[in-house]
């Protein structure tokens, strides 16, 4: 996942990336939800860029908003309550993919 | 006498091994009462079937309702537990309307996914595939890479 050297070929002539891969174990700690989700990410960027793919969807985690409170009538600008690490690493994700479509 | 001596004492291996099979009864019952009660969880149909005389976990049930098709509860906002089919009016939660994504292409799609194995990724490639695109999915193990061949999109092995 990180190194997409490995899998760069594979992104080239499509007309969309999703993105969805991530962290899920919530018990992961911070360096394994650096590694996957933020470095993943970046990676997954890395490598839609490097095809010219005009399309990138990436699939965050409703984890980051509200902490486990009921998500009613929530978007993405409820506020973020990161007391997970999953919660943690996702804002990062989300400006780094918001950055890399300038 | 030197039967039944035998029989105490190897009483044991006499005994069945392991747990319990889910019986065929069971099963029906288990089936029957999500067909018939929408807003049940997987914990009211075990404690259903408990008054019963049943003593099945609630994974057993979730297990046998998985093997049916019939898809688990989910918590709604309200507190409710309700089929997903029926929440948002029938719409998948997991999945929406992708279409515009691919609005401006007059043809079908060459698509990339990553996590494509997992719980929202394989409702995502299922509606990819259905629209007629084709589907390239990464993949860390072989067990995923099958998942996604079964699925009829292409597994694209990482590390």
């Amino acid at each position: 996942m990180t190194d997409p050297t490995i899998w760069r070929d594979a992104v080239a002539g499509c007309d969309a990336v999703f993105h969805l891969a991530a962290e899920t174990d919530i018990t992961a700690d911070r360096a394994r939800q650096e590694l996957v989700t933020v470095r993943g990410t970046q990676a997954a960027v890395d490598a839609a860029r490097h095809a010219k793919v005009p399309r990138f969807v990436h699939c965050g985690t409703e984890a980051a908003l509200l902490a486990g409170d009921p998500l009613v009538d929530a978007d993405e600008t409820a506020p973020l309550r990161p007391d997970s690490e999953a919660a943690y690493r996702w804002p990062a994700t989300m400006t780094l993919v918001f950055h890399s479509s300038r | 006498m030197h039967r039944r001596l035998v029989n105490h004492k190897y009483a044991a291996a006499r005994r069945p091994r392991g747990r319990p099979k889910t019986t065929a009864s069971a099963r029906t019952l288990i089936i029957g009462m999500a067909r018939e009660n929408p807003r049940w969880g997987h914990r009211r149909i075990q404690g259903e079937l408990q008054k019963l005389g049943f003593q099945i976990a609630h994974s057993t049930v979730w297990e046998v309702l998985n093997n049916a098709g019939i898809d688990p509860s989910v918590l709604t906002p309200e507190g409710l537990r309700i089929r997903v089919p029926d929440y948002l009016g029938g719409m998948d939660p997991a999945t929406p309307d992708i279409s515009p994504i691919f609005a401006d292409l007059s043809r079908m799609a060459q698509v990339f996914v990553t996590g494509g194995s997992g719980f929202i990724g394989q409702v995502l490639v299922r509606r990819l595939l259905d629209g007629g695109n084709s589907v390239r999915v990464l993949v860390r193990s072989e067990a995923s890479a099958e998942k996604v061949a079964t699925l009829g999109a292409e597994a694209v092995r990482g590390n």
